[in-house]
C-alpha cells in the first residue's frame, strides 16, 4: 500500500479520512472540533465483513496481534518492534489470543485514543512553531529603540531555541509510529482497523486550553434556583452590549470587566422606570433578575468572583433604600453609590496599592521585577516606580496560548523607557534566577488566602519559592470573596479566561488598598469590608 | 531627675529607669518615660501635646538599646492613651483632656506590668519534667517564665547559646544557675550538634512583625531553621507591646534602625555593609506558636491581633 509517504501529514493519504485536508494553522477551537469530528467518523466507519467478528477467523486473529502491537510500538523502540512484527504475525493465532489479556475492543479504543493524542500533539507543535514565527515578525516593528531590541530578541531566542531540538525528535517519533501503523495495516491487509467501542470515548485535550472551555459541561449543582427567562424585552441593551464585548474579547481581565459593569449598572438605573404597583426597591430588584440571568445563562455559569461581590453589594443597597423618597432621588442615590464604588475601588484603591508596593520596592537593593501576562494594576505600579527609581528592570512572562497579553504590557513599558525582558512560560526557569521579586495580579482572593489568578501564575509563585524570592500579589479589597474553593475548570459567565488558584503558602504578601497583609489574614479583610455572606 | 529645664529629657528618663532596675522590661521603661513627659508637658492643645510626645519618642529611639521594642511600645502607648471618647475630646478644658490621657496611660502601664507574669503562666503547661529546652541569648521574658516553672516544681535542663558578640548568653546561664536550674552554656556554632537532643526551643523577641515573624538577637534565624529541619517546636514569648506595624519580606527588607544601634547608624551611614547586624528577622514559617499576654497565637493570627491593637 505504500503508506510510508507523507510523514509530515497528519494522516496517510489513502486513509478514509484523507479527503478532509487538515488546514495549516487552524484555530484552536476548529482543530478541536475537527478532531472530534474525525473521532466520530472513525466510530461510524463500518469495517469490511469478517473483520469485526471474534478472533476465530484468521483475519480477526491477525488483527489481534496487530492491535496488540501498537501498544508496544508507542515507545521509542518503535523500529525494533517493527522488525519483530512479521515474525509475530506468523505465530499461532490461538497462542497469541490466549496471551492477550485485554479484550480486542479495549485495545482498539486505546489505540485510537493514542493516535488522536499523537496527532494533536504534532499539530500543536507545528502550530506553535508557526505562531512563534509570526510572533517573532510582529515583535520587530515595535522595537524601534535600538537598545531594547537586541536584549529582547536575545531573550526571545533563548527560550525559543530549546524548543527546536525537541521538534525533530517529536517528528521522528511520529514518523516511526506512522510507519509502524501503516506497516500494521499492510500486515493484516485491511484498510483500517475495526472499531467496536463499548463506551463513548471522548478525549479532553488540555494542552491548549480552548478559551471557551467546554460549554456543554454543566456544574453538578445548579448555582441559582431563581429562573427568569431573559427575553429581548426585559433585558436592557447595556447588559447585552457587555456580554458581547466579553464574547469578542474587548474586555480583558477582571479589572476592565468590573469598570464596564459599573458603567452598565449606571446606565440601567438611569433608564429604569419602576413598576407602578411595587415600591421602588422591590421593583428594581425584580427587574434586575432577568438582566443577571441573561448574563449568567440562568445561573448555570457563575459570575466571576469580584463581579459577584459587586452585584451582592448592589442588591444590598437596593434593599436598604428608603422607598418613601422620590424616585429620581432614589435613582440618583443608587447612581452615586455605584460611582463611589467605582471611584473607591479603582482610582483610590489602585493609588493605595501602588504606594504600598513602592514602599516595599524602596528597600530593595536590586529592583528586578518578574511578572506574568498583563495586570493593569501591576502595570501602574511599574510605571509609577520607574519615575522614582532608575535601576528598574522588568521580566515579563507570557503565555502565547492565551492571547499573549504580556505583549501589550511590554509595549506600554517600553514606551516609558523601562528596560524589559520578555519570555514565554517555558523560560521561567531562566528568568526567575534573574529577578529579585515577583509581582502578580489576581482576579479574586478566597477566604483561606488562596489567590485566584490567570493560569500560569502559580508557576511563577512556585519557582519564586524555589529560589527564595518574595511573591507579592496586588489584590483590591473588592476582589476578596467569602469562598473556600473554586471550580476552576468551569467557565464563568462573562470572562472566559482560564484561571487557577495559587496556594497561600507560596505567597509572601497580599498588597491591598487597606495595607499589606499576609494571605492568612484574608478573613480579617473580609470582615473589615463586610463582604461576608452573612452581612 | 531635677532639670533646670521645664521639660524632662525623655531619653535620660528612659536610661535612668533602666539603670535603676536592670530587670525592668525595656518597653515598660519607655512607656513610663513617655508618661512622665505627658504629665510634665506644657502644651495647651492636643496637637501640641502630640508633638511633644512624638519628639520624646524620636529622642528615645536614639538609644543604643533595642529600638524595635521602644518604637512599638511607644506607638501602642500613644494610640491607647489617645483613644478617648469624642465628647471628652471636644471639652474646652485642656487640663481635663490631659488628665484623661494620663489616666489611660496609667491603665496601660498597669496592664503591661503584668504581661510578663501572664506569659509565664501561659507557658507553664509547655514545660514537662525532664525536658530539654534550648534558648538563645538573654531574654527577660524567657528567664521569668523558666524561673516560674522551676518554682512550681518542674525539673528541666536548659541549654543556652553564648550569643556573641556581647556574650549575653553567659548572663542568662548565670541567672538560671542561681535559681537551681540545670544549665549548659553552648557555643553558637554547636546548635546543629545539640539540636537532636533538644525537646523544645524558646526565644524572646525584640519585635513581632505584622507577618507573624520576629526580630531577635542575631543567630535566631539559624536556630529556628535548624529546629524546623529536625521537627522541634519553636515557641516565642513576647509582650503585646512588642507588636510592630511593619511588613518585612526578607532580611534586606527589615528597616536598618532595627538591625543596627543608633550610634552605628549615625557614624557609618554609608558603610553599613561592613557592619555586623545585631538582629535578624525570622519569618513566620519557622515559628510554631507565639505566647503573649493576649493569649497564645499561631504566627498567622498575629496580623489579626495587630489590627485589633492598632485600631
Amino acid at each position: 500500500m505504500g503508506k510510508k509517504k507523507g510523514h509530515n501529514k497528519p494522516q496517510p493519504a489513502n486513509s478514509p479520512i484523507a479527503p478532509q485536508a487538515v488546514p495549516e494553522t487552524p484555530e484552536p477551537l476548529d482543530r478541536f472540533q475537527k478532531l472530534n469530528a474525525i473521532a466520530e467518523q472513525l466510530k461510524s466507519f463500518s469495517p469490511k465483513k469478517g473483520q469485526a467478528t471474534p478472533p476465530s477467523t484468521p483475519e480477526g486473529s491477525n488483527s489481534a496481534p496487530a492491535a496488540a502491537l501498537p501498544l508496544a510500538t508507542s515507545t521509542p523502540k518503535a523500529q525494533e518492534k517493527a522488525d519483530k512484527r512479521p515474525a509475530k504475525a506468523k505465530g499461532k493465532p490461538e497462542d497469541l489470543n490466549d496471551g492477550d489479556g485485554k479484550s480486542r475492543a479495549d485495545i482498539e479504543n486505546e489505540r485510537k485514543a493514542k493516535k488522536l493524542e499523537k496527532q494533536m500533539k504534532k499539530e500543536a507543535a507545528t502550530a506553535k512553531k508557526k505562531a512563534d514565527a509570526a510572533a517573532g515578525n510582529a515583535e520587530k516593528p515595535p522595537k524601534a529603540p535600538a537598545k531594547e531590541a537586541p536584549a529582547n530578541k536575545g531573550q526571545k531566542d533563548a527560550p525559543k531555541t530549546p524548543q527546536q531540538p525537541s521538534k525533530p525528535a517529536l517528528k521522528k517519533h511520529f514518523a516511526s509510529s506512522d510507519s509502524s501503523d501503516s506497516f500494521n495495516m499492510t500486515a493484516n491487509g485491511s484498510k483500517n482497523v475495526s472499531f467496536k467501542e463499548k463506551s463513548n470515548l471522548k478525549v479532553r485535550f488540555d494542552i491548549q486550553p480552548s478559551n471557551q472551555y467546554d460549554l456543554t459541561e454543566r456544574p453538578a449543582i445548579r448555582v441559582s434556583s431563581y429562573f427568569v427567562h431573559a427575553t429581548p424585552h426585559n433585558v436592557h441593551p447595556a447588559f447585552r452590549r457587555l456580554a458581547a464585548k466579553c464574547e469578542f474579547k474587548k474586555l480583558n481581565g477582571v479589572n476592565e470587566l468590573l469598570l464596564a459593569f459599573h458603567k452598565t449598572l449606571i446606565e440601567f438605573v438611569e433608564d429604569y422606570n419602576p413598576r407602578p404597583d411595587l415600591p421602588f426597591s422591590e421593583s428594581i430588584s425584580l427587574d434586575l433578575q432577568p438582566q443577571l440571568c441573561c448574563l449568567s445563562d440562568n445561573g448555570v455559569h457563575p459570575f466571576p468572583q469580584a463581579v459577584g461581590n459587586l452585584i451582592r453589594l448592589f442588591k444590598k443597597q437596593i434593599h436598604e433604600l428608603d422607598n418613601t423618597k422620590e424616585i429620581c432621588d432614589l435613582k440618583t442615590y443608587l447612581k452615586e453609590w455605584i460611582e463611589n464604588s467605582a471611584y473607591y475601588n479603582f482610582d483610590l484603591a489602585e493609588k493605595a496599592i501602588v504606594e504600598f508596593t513602592i514602599s516595599k520596592l524602596k528597600s530593595m537593593a536590586h529592583r528586578r521585577i518578574l511578572t506574568y501576562s498583563r495586570c493593569p494594576i501591576v502595570e501602574k505600579i511599574i510605571l509609577t516606580a520607574a519615575e522614582q527609581f532608575n535601576d528598574l528592570h522588568v521580566y515579563i512572562v507570557d503565555d502565547p496560548n492565551n492571547g499573549s497579553r504580556g505583549k501589550t504590557m511590554l509595549e506600554s513599558l517600553s514606551e516609558a523607557s523601562i528596560p524589559c525582558t520578555y519570555g514565554h512560560i517555558n523560560s521561567i526557569g531562566y528568568l526567575v534566577h534573574q529577578a529579585s521579586v515577583v509581582l502578580l495580579g489576581c482576579s479574586a482572593i478566597l477566604n483561606t488566602g488562596r489567590v485566584v489568578a490567570l493560569r500560569g501564575s502559580s508557576l511563577l509563585a512556585l519557582s519564586a519559592q524555589a529560589v527564595n524570592i518574595p511573591v507579592l500579589v496586588a489584590a483590591k479589597t473588592c476582589t476578596f470573596v467569602d469562598k473556600v474553593r473554586l471550580d476552576e475548570h468551569l467557565s464563568t459567565a462573562l470572562l472566559r479566561e482560564p484561571i487557577e488558584t495559587i496556594p497561600e503558602d507560596l505567597v509572601t504578601a497580599l498588597v491591598t488598598d487597606l495595607r499589606i497583609v499576609p494571605p492568612s489574614s484574608a478573613p480579617a479583610v473580609l470582615k473589615a469590608k463586610q463582604l461576608g455572606y452573612d452581612n | 531627675m531635677t532639670d533646670p529645664k521645664p521639660e524632662i529629657s525623655a531619653l535620660k528618663m528612659f536610661e535612668s529607669l533602666l539603670d535603676k532596675d536592670p530587670e525592668k522590661s525595656m518597653g515598660l521603661a519607655a512607656i513610663e518615660a513617655l508618661l512622665e513627659v505627658l504629665k510634665t508637658s506644657t502644651a495647651s492643645t492636643v496637637q501640641g501635646l502630640t508633638k511633644d510626645l512624638s519628639n520624646a519618642v524620636d529622642e528615645m529611639m536614639r538609644t543604643d538599646r533595642s529600638s524595635a521594642t521602644v518604637q512599638s511600645a511607644c506607638e501602642l502607648f500613644l494610640r491607647f492613651s489617645s483613644l478617648i471618647s469624642q465628647e471628652k475630646l471636644i471639652d474646652a478644658n485642656f487640663e481635663a483632656v490631659k488628665c484623661e490621657y494620663v489616666k489611660r496611660g496609667n491603665v496601660f502601664i498597669k496592664r503591661i506590668e503584668k504581661s510578663r507574669s501572664i506569659i509565664a503562666k501561659c507557658f507553664r503547661p509547655f514545660i514537662r519534667s525532664n525536658l530539654k529546652v534550648l534558648t538563645h541569648s538573654y531574654s527577660k521574658v524567657v528567664l521569668e517564665s523558666l524561673l516560674e516553672s522551676k518554682a512550681h516544681g518542674c525539673v528541666f535542663h536548659v541549654f543556652v547559646t553564648e550569643s556573641q558578640p556581647d556574650n549575653s548568653g553567659r548572663r542568662m546561664a548565670e541567672k538560671l544557675r542561681q535559681s537551681g536550674i540545670q544549665t549548659t552554656l553552648i557555643l553558637d556554632s554547636a546548635v546543629g550538634y545539640i539540636m537532636e537532643s533538644i525537646d523544645i526551643v524558646v526565644f524572646g523577641a525584640e519585635g513581632v512583625m505584622e507577618t507573624g515573624g520576629i526580630i531577635n538577637k542575631i543567630g535566631t534565624l539559624g536556630i529556628a531553621i535548624c529546629a524546623k529541619a529536625m521537627n522541634k517546636p519553636v515557641y516565642v514569648m513576647a509582650e503585646s507591646i512588642k507588636f510592630i506595624k511593619e511588613y518585612p519580606l526578607n532580611q534586606s527588607d527589615t528597616p536598618n534602625k532595627f538591625k543596627y544601634r543608633y550610634s552605628t547608624l549615625e557614624s557609618k551611614k554609608d558603610a553599613l555593609d561592613d557592619e555586623h547586624p545585631l538582629t535578624d528577622y525570622t519569618p513566620p514559617q519557622y515559628l510554631n506558636l507565639l505566647i503573649t499576654d493576649l493569649g497564645i497565637f499561631t504566627p498567622a493570627a498575629v496580623g489579626d491581633e495587630l489590627i485589633k491593637l492598632y485600631t
